[in-house]
């Protein structure tokens, strides 16, 4: 019989209805209330940066990113710094979202699998893969394509 | 070998830094003639420059009045120098200051945007824009006013 494989990850509700997944090793830290400052000329889903150990992390806002109406202003109480690598020969960077709730820690397996519907196309290029969770599918993210500038030229 | 000098320059609370080979003087203000056009404030016009003089807020959008608190401005080098107004100026080194540059995120960067680099200086984020990004930015604000 073949073995299902169970993944720890970290749920992340980014408010305005978008969550999406990561892997447990992808989120480095979470920062309550955190100084945030703001950026000239950058684009509206990212103008804020953050000081962390001495290195400056963008801080991404998901829903003005992926165009969802706000229906409320974007709080900065809750940052989650995530780790990733666009090359496993490569250094390791940072990047930061806000986060409407804390993440939850939680236990994904290969039988959940599922597809995004068609309302979630907007996480469609940055989607790993996706599964099923409280009969809502929720999507895998490609940090590292999610800051990569390849992902923002095309947007 | 690497010129670790920049001038400093404070406006509404923003740190923008130049590097020192790339600004030509620091002016007083006084030194300014009020003229509004084009997006500009005024002229300076020592040293044998006719130089168009900006001021900038803490947005980077452009003002239309010098505030009160400008007291200086840098000559951006250029064919033609470009002046911009500050409330501060500083000359910094930033080796010896342990102030380490930091690339703009690829993700905060827009076509327009004259920053090239980030810094902490004084538990603030500094810009860093080359003068020529500069100058090509107060150009793009200037198109068609």
């Amino acid at each position: 019989m073949e073995e299902t494989k169970t993944s720890r990850a970290w749920l992340l509700d980014f408010g305005e209805g978008l969550q999406a997944a990561v892997g447990h090793h992808e989120m480095w830290q979470i920062i309550i209330s955190p100084t945030l400052f703001n950026i000239p000329c950058t684009p509206p889903c990212c103008s804020n940066v953050l000081i962390f150990q001495g290195n400056i992390l963008p801080v991404l806002d998901i829903p003005i990113l992926l165009e969802r109406e706000p229906t409320s202003v974007t709080s900065n109480k809750i940052i989650g710094i995530a780790v990733y690598q666009d090359d496993p020969n490569h250094p390791i960077h940072y990047g930061c979202f806000h986060l409407a709730t804390m993440p939850q820690n939680i236990y994904v397996s290969d039988d959940e699998a599922c597809e995004l519907s068609a309302q979630q196309r907007h996480w469609k290029a940055l989607a790993l893969s996706s599964f099923c969770l409280n009969d809502v599918a929720i999507p895998i993210i490609n940090l590292a394509y999610l800051f990569a500038a390849e992902f923002h030229n095309n947007l | 070998m690497t010129d670790f000098w920049y001038i400093s320059v404070v406006f509404d609370g923003r740190y923008l830094l130049v590097p020192q080979n790339e600004v030509e003087s620091v002016e007083i203000i006084a030194d300014v003639q009020i003229q509004p056009e084009g997006g500009a404030v005024g002229w300076f016009f020592e040293h044998g420059f006719e130089s168009k003089v900006f001021c900038l807020s803490h947005d980077f959008s452009l003002l239309s009045s010098i505030p009160e608190k400008r007291e200086y401005l840098i000559l951006l080098k250029n064919k033609q120098p470009v002046g911009i107004t500050c409330d501060e100026v500083e000359h910094i080194n930033i080796q010896q200051e342990h102030l380490y540059l930091q690339d703009l995120p690829v993700v905060m960067k827009t076509p327009q945007s004259p920053i090239s680099q980030l810094l902490i200086y004084q538990e603030k984020i500094g810009c860093v824009c080359r003068s020529a990004a500069l100058i090509k930015y107060l150009n793009y604000l200037t198109t068609d006013k």
